[in-house]
């Protein structure tokens, strides 16, 4: 208690000290003595805290602005004299406090802060969770007649509303331009309840049969292409050859589904609500009612969608979920990623902190004289450290405002990467608290790393005074304190050179995978047969060849195909094997399949190589044996020993009521692919043909040297012509899917270096301040040194072998870290494990290396000491 | 003349006048925060309302503990306590709550 009470005293202003320490500390004594037993921990911090705040006041009364300009003045003149460390000093908090602000500012975007809508916890995702339906990826699960019964009955919500992902042709100078759009039904824009910035929002009556063809543009594409005019209200513009009048346009804060650039209304025909209930394109968003929770909701949801579907009779095991928006949105991997990325910048914070903290220690060092001197000619003690907070604060202020700039700078450059891939990365705003609380943080090492050693050094006076060259133990003592400072820092630095090493080794890797497979050129589209109309499996096989005949009649499409589960996109349609070679598999060695159906060009549309045998034929029909092609993962598992093709293979599933169980004879071998992206094993695959078993939900791949905005409407003008009822959903290239696959990882690399650049470049600038000052400290010892003979090389090796010291001890515990830390991050690792021994090395040498850099140049000012000189200035 | 007294070191005077002498004491009696009651202490001594001592050091040590500071009320203090309180009882006590006169939007 006393010693607390001493250290808060140095605040209350000289004069009044004295008598301040001895008021208190007699009224702790006393109320110590009267109420020991009663003097609650409350209490006692009450009176501490009173303390305080007297002492604070006391200070208070004694400063004037003058004093303070004059104090400011003084610290601005002294910054400038050193312009190296000033620098160096602002530099580091300005990283510390911008990089962290940013990082944090992200997370908050995708994880913490709700979503950009009033009321945003009321906010769901609605999804079927249905396995049946096989083409239902998570998010595009529900059929409209679902859709329609489950808005019909449920109570728990506000409204529910239904969107299509889709794209659209949009005509402008340079040809047409393919637009990310949705379409959606009339309650849409109440569940998000956000008002429109200009215009109106799409109401009920704009989503009914027959009504005038609308559309809501997103503030994004209003000014891209239409030059934020607010005239284009009212006017009509092309949209896939539909005259579409534009009736609003969205805030800039309104981007749902992400990426969204436009809406139009989504109306159901007849047939769509009672023939399409296994069509499962549909999103579906609701927003709960005020007071219902979301658990209660899903109650009643499974309640309507087993009701749902026991009236349609259509469905056993139909499920539900209903989600937060957000975890709909986001997904799931990437809170792993996010959280390690947390921790890296946490540390490169601490190294931003240490670094400053050892900076200004050093510097204060260097300064004892200029204290003492000081001192002696009168200047009080509190004086001195006044104007050594006036620089502190001076550093912090300009620090912060760089910090602040680099993070204004930051969260943009963080919002435009890769913002289609990372759902919601793109809504960083500069988080105010997360920058207030780094700056805070940052500020408060400098100045306490500035204050206590000036205590100190302003302590001894006449030790100060006597000599400019003797240095006292307790100087030696701060010293080291300094190199533990910059030991730590290289420590934390080599460790997150390591993440990043480890992170483009695995990159790397990931990128080195042959994906088996060519996305590029290859423009895709889903597409959905109605259950009814396509009940008729022949007109499901009959419907695709006319499809693909009309596709292939482009002089610029290469290839076209339909296929049942696009590659890399988590299509997921699995079976255990039933029979091999007409022999039933026992109930545990049914190995498991996937299961894919595609029309015979699928294999050269994708540039996925043919290995034995052959793919399917157009002579291959329902009236036809049914054949199958395994890709080499199944038929090495499934017949390991011998040649697969001639063999039978057979799974458990009908594709439709009635007809015959998926398989067939294997007629061929193709090439394996990374369907689900590069880091995962490739699944055992078997392939059956879209003319033997037509499945009623496609996606149509075509390979094309045209450009999206050109072939998007030539294939749904081809599919329009083949049947005009077939609604068409999901427009994406290849490309797209692949890019996506990688984004993360891509993500992680260029943020985690960028992090262990800093560190590494902050350690540096560490070992360069604290060598110089050794250096400098030394200058006579060396200059004796060199008169007794010691040669230029030995002076170099003593500096230069210093520094290695702190670089191996820092090297050592770094790698202790990363040992230590590696289950986070090995779940981001692909090929290349957590302790990577070339990773560990690569990243020591260069930790040396840089080390050794830094002390160069004091080594160099050592080794060039002239004893003649030093001593004579003695 | 100094400037006129808050509520909170009116109490902190009055309480001093009262013969509560001790910074503990009064934060007790007068139930303000110690953050409020020192600086009043600190200032109304400043403008000579309060003097402060030092308790004699034989009862402190007979007690076994350092001697406590205590405040005592001035002349002055005495006249500005017992001016303020006037003025304050001049005033009178409302019984209701009287109705704001309606005023038209403007």
């Amino acid at each position: 208690m006393s010693r607390w009470l001493i250290a808060v005293s140095w605040l209350v202003p000289a004069g009044e000290r004295e008598a301040w320490r001895c008021e208190w500390e007699a009224e702790f004594a006393f109320h110590a003595r009267t109420h020991g037993a009663v003097l609650t921990r409350q209490r006692a911090a009450r009176h501490i805290w009173a303390a305080w705040q007297h002492a604070c006041w006391l200070r208070w009364q004694t400063m004037t602005v003058d004093a303070i300009v004059l104090d400011m003045k003084h610290a601005a003149r002294v910054l400038s004299r050193r312009p190296a460390f000033t620098l160096a000093a602002v530099l580091t908090l300005a990283l510390g406090i911008g990089g962290t602000s940013v990082i944090v500012s992200a997370m908050r975007a995708v994880f913490w802060r709700p979503l950009p809508y009033p009321s945003a916890h009321e906010l769901v995702m609605v999804s079927s969770t249905d396995k049946a339906a096989p083409a239902a990826a998570n998010a595009n699960s529900v059929s409209p007649p679902d859709f329609s019964d489950w808005r019909a009955s449920a109570t728990s919500f506000v409204e529910m509303a239904a969107i299509r992902d889709d794209g659209y042709a949009l005509p402008g100078g340079a040809g047409a331009e393919q637009i990310t759009g949705n379409a959606v039904t009339g309650g849409f824009f109440t569940v998000f309840n956000v008002p429109p910035a200009v215009g109106r929002y799409l109401t009920p009556a704009d989503a009914e049969l027959g009504a005038r063809p609308v559309v809501v543009l997103s503030h994004g594409l209003w000014q891209r292409r239409f030059g934020a005019d607010r005239a284009i209200v009212g006017q009509t513009i092309q949209l896939e050859g539909v005259a579409r009048e534009v009736v609003g346009i969205m805030p800039a804060s309104f981007n749902f589904p992400i990426g969204a650039e436009l809406w139009t209304p989504l109306p159901f025909t007849t047939e769509d609500l009672t023939t399409q209930r296994g069509a499962h394109y549909l999103t579906v968003v609701a927003r709960l009612r005020a007071g219902v929770s979301r658990e209660s909701a899903v109650s009643e949801m499974t309640a309507v969608a087993a009701s749902v579907a026991a009236n349609a009779k259509s469905r056993g095991d139909a499920g539900v979920s209903v989600a937060p928006l957000r975890d709909g949105v986001v997904g799931d991997g990437i809170a792993s990623g996010m959280q390690l990325m947390l921790g890296a910048v946490a540390l490169v914070f601490l190294v931003a902190c240490v670094n400053v903290s050892s900076l200004v220690l050093g510097q204060a060092l260097g300064r004892r004289r200029d204290f003492a001197l000081r001192t002696a000619i009168g200047a009080s003690r509190g004086r001195l450290v006044r104007g050594l907070l006036a620089e502190s604060i001076l550093l912090a202020l300009a620090g912060g405002l760089f910090g602040v700039a680099i993070a204004a700078f930051g969260v943009r450059v963080i919002a435009a990467l890769d913002a289609a891939e990372i759902a919601l990365l793109d809504e960083t705003r500069l988080d105010p608290v997360a920058l207030g609380v780094t700056a805070l943080v940052t500020m408060l090492a400098a100045v306490l790393f500035g204050l206590v050693p000036a205590l100190h050094a302003s302590k001894g006076v006449a030790s100060g005074l006597a000599s400019s060259t003797a240095r006292s133990t307790g100087d030696r003592r701060r010293t080291r304190l300094r190199s533990v400072l910059v030991a730590v820092e290289i420590a934390f630095a080599a460790a997150l050179l390591i993440g990043a090493g480890l992170l483009a080794r695995s990159f790397w890797s990931l990128s080195k995978v042959n994906l088996g497979f060519e996305p590029r050129g290859v423009q895709t589209l889903s597409i959905s047969l109605p259950t009814i109309a396509y009940a008729d499996v022949d007109r499901r096989a009959a419907f695709t060849d006319d499809l693909l005949a009309r596709l292939r009649a482009r002089s610029d499409v290469t290839h076209a195909a339909v296929v049942l589960g696009v590659p890399l996109t988590n299509f997921s349609y699995y079976f255990g094997i039933l029979e091999k070679d007409g022999q039933r598999v026992g109930a545990d060695d049914r190995t498991a399949v996937e299961l894919r159906i595609v029309s015979p060009e699928f294999f050269a549309t994708l540039g996925i190589p043919i290995l034995r045998g052959r793919v399917f034929a157009d002579s291959d029909r329902r009236s036809t044996t049914a054949v199958a092609v395994l890709n080499s993962a199944a038929a090495r598992v499934l017949w390991p020993d011998s040649n697969a093709i001639g063999h039978r293979v057979l799974l458990p599933t009908r594709l439709w009521r009635g007809g015959p169980r998926a398989g067939g004879e294997v007629v061929g071998v193709v090439g394996d692919i990374h369907d689900t992206g590069p880091a995962r094993r490739v699944r055992p695959t078997v392939y059956l043909a879209q003319a033997q078993f037509p499945s009623d939900s496609l996606t149509v791949l075509v390979k094309s040297s045209a450009a999206p905005a050109e072939i998007v409407p030539w294939m749904r003008a081809a599919v329009g012509a083949a049947d005009p009822g077939v609604p068409m959903f999901r427009v994406r290239t290849m490309d797209e899917f692949a890019a996506r696959a990688v984004a993360q990882p891509r993500l992680y690399l260029v943020l985690l270096g960028l992090f262990a650049a800093t560190a590494i470049t902050l350690a540096a600038v560490g070992i360069y301040g604290v060598m110089a000052q050794n250096v400098g400290a030394r200058t006579r010892e060396i200059g004796i040194r060199v008169a007794l003979g010691a040669t230029r090389r030995e002076v170099l090796s003593m500096v230069i072998g210093n520094a290695g010291r702190m670089a191996v001890i820092g090297l050592l515990t770094g790698v202790g870290i990363a040992v230590l830390v590696r289950p986070a991050i090995a779940t981001l690792l692909f090929g290349v494990e957590p302790i990577d021994l070339p990773t560990y090395a690569v990243v020591a040498v260069v930790t040396l290396i840089v080390a050794l850099a830094a002390a160069w140049l004091p080594a160099r000012r050592a080794a060039s000491i002239n004893p003649v000189v030093v001593l004579k200035a003695d | 003349m100094p400037k006129s007294l808050s509520v909170a070191a009116l109490t902190v005077l009055h309480t001093v006048a009262s013969g509560t002498g001790h910074g503990f004491d009064i934060i007790d009696e007068t139930g303000l925060p110690g953050g409020t009651v020192y600086p009043a202490l600190s200032r109304l001594e400043r403008d000579g309302f309060l003097s402060s001592a030092w308790e004699s050091v034989e009862i402190a040590r007979a007690d076994g503990r350092p001697p406590r500071r205590y405040y005592k009320v001035t002349r002055t203090g005495v006249t500005a306590l017992n001016e303020a309180l006037e003025k304050l009882h001049a005033l009178k006590p409302i019984r209701r709550a009287t109705q704001a006169p309606a005023r038209g939007r403007d």
